[in-house]
Formats: structure tokens, sequence, C-alpha cells
């Protein structure tokens, strides 16, 4: 398991990290959300050892992180990098020998890895002859050429087409399920909500909400409402309180209500305002959640 | 995983990245050493083709200088030239008039470490006339002449003219030149090559499973055998076409001014090559790469031109002494005096001393700096503020 416990850095005036703790158990993946800024990649930055805390500790399996310990990681940063004139096979088998593997299983396991990513017709081909995403699939091969115990993946699917989300989704469901640790980093809070059972939420440098996704979604004090609702009249929402109009199109509203108000009071209001087609009371999905979080801490 | 095994694998990344340019580089230098040393053989002594010695002698010179010529290899020349005395020929040595003389037939003078090849020649012509008036004058038969080949010729070494430009000059030059070269190439090479890992964001995924300390290392020591290499090969070149084939005069000092050159070309390239790397790692992107070159660049240039007045100066001047002993000037002057002889064994030591110590305080400090920059990519970062900061 991992855990990042009271971690703090500062880069002169600037708090990157204040007291920041989080852990991925093995064969589980973890949302890392936070806006720009936020720390994110501060924090896996510190858990490859790239860059030290100024206090907190990290550690794997109870045990400090060491050298021997980060070999057995596999990290993709979100500035990909690659030698871009060295042949892409070689790439991943030179990347793979510095994790420790011995030459011949580096070369099986490049072989594999390009062809379970659909790379194998271009494994001979310099890095700055493949297209984006094959570049990122590239930089995916490198993370996992020596299966890791822990995957550390700084916003992996960013510029990536939707066959490619797919394909990077399976590839970590997968790893996960195998009982590699995953931690990723991503803006795509839709592709988290579905892949992640547990997230983290950071802001400024602090951790502002973790836990499951579910009992995140369940806690927010807000629910939406979404109603279709004919021949109603244009202002019948002002006309109750306690409740916002969040988006509108057609016969279509979406509201916010308090969590404490009546479901049947306003399903009530609704009908005397019109023809009630459909209504629904939902709890926020994880983007809701990231956005009241974020804008609760600041 | 072992250190060795990792250093051996960044190392040899790094060769392989580099062989076409060390190739070419090295291919252009063979050409332009072998063709310059080729010229040189062919157009000194002037334009009529071979070298020509100026050698005083007491008494007739006709048939000295004809049996000289006989025993020259191709490419040399004698020009001898009556004096009353041994004396009288001595004098006009330490003028610069003659490089060799002959005070006896049993005694030739010279300059220190001056042209053995023309030396082996007049003892030879010395030794051939002797047997035969000795053998004349006993009646022996040209048959038993054989016999009397143990002939011994004693050389005498004499004070050099100082105001001619010397071999050793002409040594200290080349060492001069070859080290400039080699540290400013290769150095050169060193924080490029950071730049490039820098900026292409690669040195964070590597990052990941090397310390920087080790990263660093390999890039250093992988590059600078690269350029040990390559002045070998340019060394032993020198050394084949001039001491084995004959084609330019070599002074017997070159043998050990290479070593001079190769051992001082290794400190200063290990000193200034973590300079190279730290500053590399400091620069914000690609483009500003000459900027990562730019500090040490000129800081090699002073110790460049420092032992550059020297020469022209063809004096070991009180600026050229201090800077001997400063690192960041001393692995350009000091093998320059070394070579020149301006220098004892002790100074020498010490300044090596001085520089080892300078070298592992440059490393500590570039390494530091390294390992604080190579991923701070976007900002462009100071000396200073990188030194001071943890992390």
């Amino acid at each position: 398991m991992l855990s990042v416990d009271g971690v703090t850095k500062k880069f002169g005036e600037l708090v990157a990290l204040d007291d920041c703790s989080l852990t991925v158990e093995r064969g589980k993946i973890l949302g890392f959300l936070g806006p720009n800024g936020a720390g994110k990649t501060t924090t896996m930055r510190i858990i490859l050892g790239l860059i030290d805390p100024d206090a907190g500790a990290v550690s794997w399996d109870d045990r400090p992180i060491d050298a021997a310990a980060r070999l057995r990681f596999g990290y993709m940063p979100e500035e990909r990098g690659l030698y871009p004139r060295m042949p892409l096979h070689d790439q991943l088998v030179y990347h793979g020998r510095l994790h420790g593997m011995a030459k011949d299983s580096a070369i099986a396991e490049a072989t594999r890895l390009l062809e379970m990513l659909s790379l194998e017709d271009r494994s001979a081909a310099k890095i700055e002859e493949l297209s984006h995403g094959n570049q990122q699939r590239a930089q995916l091969a490198v993370a996992l050429m020596h299966d890791p115990e822990l995957l550390v993946l700084d916003e992996p699917f960013a510029g990536l087409d939707p066959i490619g989300v797919d394909a990077l989704s399976d590839v970590l469901a997968e790893r996960a399920s195998t009982g590699t640790a995953v931690l990723f980093s991503s803006h795509q809070l839709d592709l988290v909500e579905d892949m992640c059972r547990q997230v983290v939420i950071i802001n400024e440098g602090s951790v502002v909400l973790a836990g499951e996704v579910d009992d995140l979604r369940q806690s927010s004090p807000r629910r939406y409402l979404d109603v279709v609702l004919e021949q109603c009249r244009p202002d019948w929402v002002q006309r109750l309180e306690g409740v916002d109009l969040v988006a509108h199109s057609g016969n279509r509203f979406r509201l916010l209500v308090d969590d404490q108000m009546r479901v049947s009071d306003v399903a009530a209001w609704a009908e005397q305002a019109g023809s009630l087609r459909e209504f629904s009371f939902t709890p926020p999905d994880l983007s809701e959640v990231f956005r009241e979080s974020v804008r609760r801490s600041q | 995983m072992s250190s060795w095994k990792t250093l051996w694998l960044v190392g040899s990344r790094e060769w392989r990245s580099r062989r076409k340019a060390f190739a070419i580089s090295t291919l252009i230098l063979v050409v332009v050493v072998s063709g310059g040393l080729t010229a040189i053989g062919l157009t000194a002594g002037g334009s009529d083709g071979p070298v020509t010695y100026r050698i005083g002698t007491v008494g007739p010179t006709v048939a000295v200088e004809a049996l000289i010529n006989i025993y020259a290899p191709p490419g040399f020349r004698a020009d001898v030239k009556a004096f009353s005395s041994a004396e009288e020929i001595e004098r006009r040595m330490e003028e610069g008039e003659l490089e060799f003389g002959i005070a006896s037939a049993t005694e030739i003078l010279s300059y220190p470490g001056r042209s053995k090849a023309m030396l082996q020649a007049i003892s030879a012509a010395l030794s051939d006339r002797q047997i035969r008036q000795q053998a004349e004058a006993l009646g022996v038969a040209p048959d038993d002449l054989d016999s009397m080949l143990d002939t011994t010729v004693t050389v005498r070494e004499v004070v050099e003219p100082a105001e001619s430009f010397s071999a050793d000059s002409a040594l200290a030059a080349a060492s001069l030149f070859f080290t400039f070269m080699g540290i400013l190439a290769y150095g050169q090479w060193v924080a490029y090559g950071v730049v490039e890992e820098k900026a292409g964001r690669v040195a964070e995924v590597v990052l990941s499973a090397v310390t920087p300390r080790q990263l660093l290392t390999a890039k250093v020591v992988s590059i600078g055998f690269l350029g040990f290499c390559q002045l070998m090969i340019v060394g032993f070149l020198v050394l084949l076409l001039g001491g084995l084939l004959g084609v330019v005069d070599l002074p017997d000092a070159t043998g050990g001014a290479f070593v001079i050159i190769v051992g001082w070309f290794l400190l200063g390239y290990a000193f200034y090559a973590a300079g190279y790397a730290a500053s590399g790692a400091l620069v914000r992107s690609a483009q500003d790469a000459s900027d990562a070159v730019g500090g040490f660049n000129l800081l090699l240039m002073v110790g460049y031109f420092t032992a550059v007045s020297s020469l022209i100066a063809e004096r070991d001047t009180l600026v050229t002494q201090i800077a001997s002993f400063v690192p960041i000037t001393a692995p350009l002057t000091m093998p320059m005096r070394m070579v020149r002889g301006d220098v004892g064994v002790g100074q020498g030591l010490i300044s090596v001393g001085i520089m080892l110590l300078a070298t592992y305080g440059m490393v500590l400090v570039g390494a530091r700096v390294f390992r604080q920059g190579i991923i701070r990519v976007g900002i462009k970062l100071k000396w200073r503020e990188v030194v001071r900061s943890r992390g």
C-alpha cells in the first residue's frame, strides 16, 4: 500500500503542499483530482523521489521508499518525455532495463506490450516519427514495462481520442485486477467516476475531500432535480424558495435543491405549474462534488 | 540493480546516441592532423623539400656532409659548415645559428631533445669515418671492418638559445590547443545532453528509476571517455606519423607531453563537465541552451588566453604562474608550463592536488544543482537559488 502522510512542500514562499495525506491500496485505482496548480504533480514527484518533501513521509508497504522500491514503480509524467530519436522498441527495452529487467525479458516484454497497444508495426520507428496518440501509448508502455507494483500516472488521458481512452482504461483496470496499485490524476471527471471507487480532491496544496465516490456524492448537502414539464409557466421556478435553476432547455429543467427539502413538496409544485412528464432526484455527480469542494476550500 | 549496471546502461546509451557525431568529428580530426603533419613534413626546411639541419664542424666539411646525408632518413638533409674550434661551434649554437655541432671525431653537440633521427645519422657518419680511418691506418681489410662497429660516440647537450621558438614551445602550444578544444567540445556535449533531456522531459522518466547522481556521473564519464578516446587516437596518430614513419621530426619530449595533455584533459574535463551539466539543468528550454554553455565557455577562454599570452611572450609570466594554481585556469596553463619545462614535479603535483579538490567540490555542487534543476521545466533558474533550496 502506498501511504502519503502529512507531506508539506514549499517552493520559496509558495506552499505547494500543506499536510497532504492519501493512501492507495494494492489492486485499487485512486483518482487524484484538483484544479491546475493544486499540487497533484508535486505529490506524484515526491512519491517518485524526484523532489524531497519539507515535512511528512511517503511509504510503500509501511516502509520508507528507497531506490529499490522505486524500481518497482511505474511513472507517466504529465509532460510526456521519451528520447525522440531512439526507436520505440529500443526505448522500451532501455527503460525496462533501467528498472532492473534482464535484457532478454525486456526485449520479450517490449514486444508483447507493443502488440497489446497495437504498436507492433511501429516498433522500429523513432519516437519523433509517431503520432501524438501513439507517443502517449509508448509512454504508457514505458510505465508498464517492468510490471510495476504501483502505477503513478499524471494526466494519462490528456489528448487521447475516445478509442485511446477506452484502451487505456482497460489496461489500468486489468493492471488493478492483478494487484497493482494505481494513482492517477485527471480533469476528465466523468472518466474518473467510471474508473475509480475512491478519489482524493486537493486544492491549494491541501486535501479538501477524500473517500469513496458514492459516499462523497451522497454526503453532499445538495441534490439535483431533473424535471420535464410541459405547458408550464416560464416563471414557475422563481416562485419556489430554496431552489436554484441550474440549466434549462425546452421543457427540461435542472434544479439544485437543499438535501433537506422534501421531494414531495417540489413534485407538488411542479404538478401545479404544468404537466409533469419526468421527475428525478439525484445526488450531484463527481464533477459537481469537485466544484463544490474546491469552492468551499477557497 | 547494481549502481555499476545502471551507470553502464545510461553511459552506453550516451555512446550510442553520439556515435555518429563522434565518428565524424574524429574523422575530421584525423584528416586535419595527418594532412597538417604531412604538409609540415613536406614544407619544413624551405621550399626545396627536405628538412635541413645546420651542422658545425672543425675541419673539412664535404666528406662529413656526404656521409651524414647517406645516413640521414628520407626528408632530412645536413648542411655542414666549418668553424675554427669546438668553442666557436658551441657559441654559434647558443646563438641559434646551428642545430648540431661536431666538436671532435667522438663528440656531438646537440640541444636537449632535438631530432633523434638526425642525431643518429651524424653519429653513424662519425663512426663510419672513424672506422674507415682506423682500418686504413692499420691496414685492415674492408671485410674486417664489421668488428670495429662498436665505436661509441657520446652526445653532450648544450644550452638552447632562449630567443628561438623551441620544440618545447611548439609542444606546449599543441598541448594547450588539444586540452582547450577537448574540454570545450566534450563539456558542451554534456551541457547540450542535459538540456536535451530536460527540455524533452525524458529526465523525469529516467530519474524515476535512477538517482540524479547516477545520471550525472554516467553522462559525464561516458562523454569524457569519448573525448579521451579521440585524444588517444589523435595522439597516437601524431606519434605514428612523426616518430615511426618520420613524416615530421618530433622532439623526444613528445611522448611525455602526450601523457601530460591526456592527464590534464581528464582533470579539466571532470571539473568543467560537472559545471556544464549543472548549467544545462538550469535552462528554461532548449532555446536557452547557449546560455547554459556561455558562462563556462567564458571561463575556459580566460584560461586559454592567459596561456596564449605566455606562449606569445615566450616566457613564464607571473599571471600564468598564478593561473596554473587556480582551478578555473589551471587545466590550460599548467600543462602548457609543464610541457615547456617551466615547472618542476613538485609544483605540478601541488596544482594537481588543488585541481582534484576543486573537482570534487564542483562535482558535489554540480550534482546538487543538476538534481534541483533537471525537472523544473519552464522557469529560468539561478545557481544561487538552486544551491540554497531544498529538494
